[in-house]
């Protein structure tokens, strides 16, 4: 993986060190709260409905054995024993104090690690395929690209102060597992005929109250020109997006309201005009990030070892290999997929202990290297399949061993009412609800293909509109209630979820599932997702099986 | 009927929710809550509140409603900063987690 060079370093900690006197101004009194508040929100820190929350930034979705040990220690020392792990692939502190919180950044510079731009107007952490690298559709490793992108990104005074917050996502892969057509922008990376890189930008996508699916806006991007061009895109966003109004300041709406065609002739104007100087070397710069993003020294003999080990037939072993393990580019490795989904538990949620169990294993068994997804699970991506039993026990006997990947209980959930003061509504115990009433029929049947998010608010950071199943919380008269969606995907194929009706209690949503998915078994064909089900059959089915019944 | 009221905000230096009381302070401890009552009430909790702001020891005060004299905040949102994440209540479901939190 990318290590900072000497300047990477020094950045990190002249920020550590900043924000340390402006801590120290704000108790102080010279700094007021309105002073305060976005210079906090810089670094990542946001007044939460109980206490400060601190989101660390893991660009791209990378970190280290170390970096996660170090996050444990953060975790123990700064905060209650755990982290939440989130759909930006970053981790979020949930009870730090404001007079600790420099002593947090300093932490995390002693790794790499840092809290800028997790928050605020600006361009977000850069998110890509956790299987990046690895993964057996790749045609571009995204991580050089995504490194660039956070270099160019970071700290660009011109992109400090947006209309509104800017999210990127990459993948280099057939297969979309970084939901690129829901960001603001989605690079698609691919190989042209002499083998250089080429990148399709799509933009305008996001979730939101005004869930839009990105469109195409320009193709075969070289490497020369990625840069400019994204640049000239973010110049006309800054100069025509809406500073007047919150709800339609995000770049969708500046592309409904402009038209693919004007918004692009606009952005084509710009790059025409770009200084081009200040893009030079950019090729030579990507060919630096790509030597010292790391690829580690594979196992020769590795290959030969065999896939199937030694006590494969127990049934949770095989049944973890079959939706936790995914094949490796290289022969003799696998991809392992860590759940932080227990059944009835909290997703994305992992304790201090869970955290360096999961470091150790990487150290041992995966390159020091994991991985955090935007489905909120961790992947070692370097394993020995020879290796996997041995990664396996261990994860179980420290709970971490769930065999539910990409299944129904693999539920993305933002933290709602429980933790955020923008949530209108609980969605971490309606996920311990729904995981654990689904497990017997998940361990029975093959649920393959049905996911299902919530998001505690329209903001939909739980994902809602891209599940199979959707559900978003909502408030009604004061109480909590919940509108369900369905038929959303968040691939290349990608479509909003639809409202299935009238909301639900919360007491009711775990039988309304039930409901649903038994429709769904119903009536589906061989290996159809339930997406495809719903699309095939309509909405009619489903309601009717929900409000009738009810 | 007689509405009640307390006023919350967040400490500066933890960022914990403290409730004002009777005698000016700010206590973490809801059941130390003072009941407001009438606009006088009302209007001095204000005032004592926006002091606190100007001396650094809370941010963003507000007034919440109790049901009634010493009870809980009306609204789920308010009794849920007053006791905490509710999943974390209990380490098993079916259990009232998705029940109204108590009162």
């Amino acid at each position: 993986m990318y290590q900072y060079d000497a300047h990477d370093q020094s950045v990190v900690e002249a920020r550590s060190k900043e924000f340390r006197t402006q801590v120290n101004r704000r108790l102080a009194g010279t700094l007021s709260e309105e002073e305060f508040k976005p210079l906090r929100l810089m670094n990542g820190l946001y007044l939460q409905l109980h206490a400060y929350m601190l989101r660390v930034a893991v660009p791209y979705g990378v970190m280290s054995s170390k970096q996660m040990h170090q996050l444990a220690f953060i975790a123990d020392k700064f905060d209650r024993g755990y982290g939440h792990f989130t759909t930006r692939q970053n981790i979020q502190f949930n009870w730090p104090q404001l007079v600790e919180t420099p002593d947090i950044l300093d932490a995390l510079a002693e790794v790499q690690m840092h809290a800028i731009q997790t928050s605020g107007n600006c361009i977000r952490n850069v998110t890509t395929d956790p299987f990046a690298g690895v993964a057996i559709d790749e045609s571009v490793d995204p991580r050089p690209v995504c490194e660039l992108l956070r270099q160019w990104s970071t700290f660009m005074p011109e992109f400090s102060y947006l209309p509104r917050k800017f999210k990127f996502a990459l993948t280099g892969a057939e297969t979309d597992r970084a939901a690129i057509k829901f960001h603001d922008v989605g690079i698609q990376l691919k190989r042209g005929d002499d083998g250089k890189i080429l990148s399709d930008i799509w933009v305008g996508g996001g979730q939101g109250r005004t869930p839009r699916i990105a469109q195409l806006l320009k193709s075969d991007v070289t490497v020369t020109d990625l840069l400019p061009y994204l640049d000239a895109l973010m110049r006309v966003y800054n100069l025509y997006g809406n500073r007047d109004n919150k709800y339609k300041a995000r770049i969708k709406i500046l592309l409904a309201t402009l038209g693919l065609e004007e918004f692009s002739a606009k952005v084509q104007q710009e790059f025409e005009h770009a200084d081009r100087q200040r893009f030079e070397g950019v090729e030579q710069e990507l060919a630096r990030l790509e030597a010292a993003i790391l690829t580690p020294v594979y196992n020769a003999s590795a290959a030969d070892a065999g896939a199937e080990v030694a006590d494969a037939e127990e049934p949770d072993y095989k049944r973890w290999l079959k939706t936790n393990v995914f094949e490796h580019q290289q022969p003799g490795y696998s991809i392992a997929v860590i759940s932080l989904k227990p059944y009835d538990g909290i997703p994305g949620d992992a304790t201090s202990d869970q955290m360096r169990l999961m470091a150790k294993l990487a150290e041992e068994l995966s390159a020091s290297e994991l991985r955090v997804t935007h489905r909120q699970n961790i992947v070692l991506p370097y394993v020995e399949t020879k290796n996997l039993y041995l990664l396996w026990q261990q994860l179980k006997a420290a709970g971490l061993s769930e065999a539910n990947i990409d299944q129904p209980s693999d539920i993305i959930a933002c933290p709602g009412l429980d933790y955020c003061s923008l949530a209108k509504a609980r969605s971490i115990p309606i996920a311990q609800e729904i995981s654990a009433t689904i497990k017997q029929t998940e361990q029975r049947e093959d649920l393959n293909g049905l996911s299902i998010n919530i998001s505690g608010c329209i903001n939909a950071c739980g994902h809602h509109h891209v599940a199979g199943i959707g559900i978003l919380g909502l408030e009604k008269n004061g109480a909590e209630t919940y509108q369900v969606t369905l038929g959303g995907r968040n691939g290349l194929d990608a479509a909003v979820g639809k409202v299935l009706g009238p909301g639900f209690s919360a007491a009711q949503v775990p039988e309304t599932i039930d409901t649903l998915v038994s429709t769904w078994l119903e009536h589906r064909e061989t290996n159809e997702s339930f997406s495809d089900t719903y699309d095939r059959i309509g909405k009619k089915v489903f309601s009717e099986a929900v409000y009738v019944a009810s | 009927m007689t509405e009640f009221q307390v006023m919350a905000g967040n400490d500066l230096r933890t960022g914990r929710v403290v409730y004002l009381t009777a005698d000016g302070q700010w206590s973490a401890d809801f059941q130390q809550a003072q009941q407001l009552s009438d606009d006088a009430a009302v209007v001095a909790a204000e005032h004592r509140s926006g002091v606190a702001v100007e001396q650094n020891l809370v941010v963003d005060p507000y007034l919440v409603k109790v049901a009634a004299k010493n009870t809980a905040p009306s609204h789920i949102r308010e009794r849920i900063r007053r006791s905490g994440p509710t999943c974390l209540l209990s380490p098993t479901v079916n259990d009232g987690n998705l029940q109204q939190i108590a009162g």
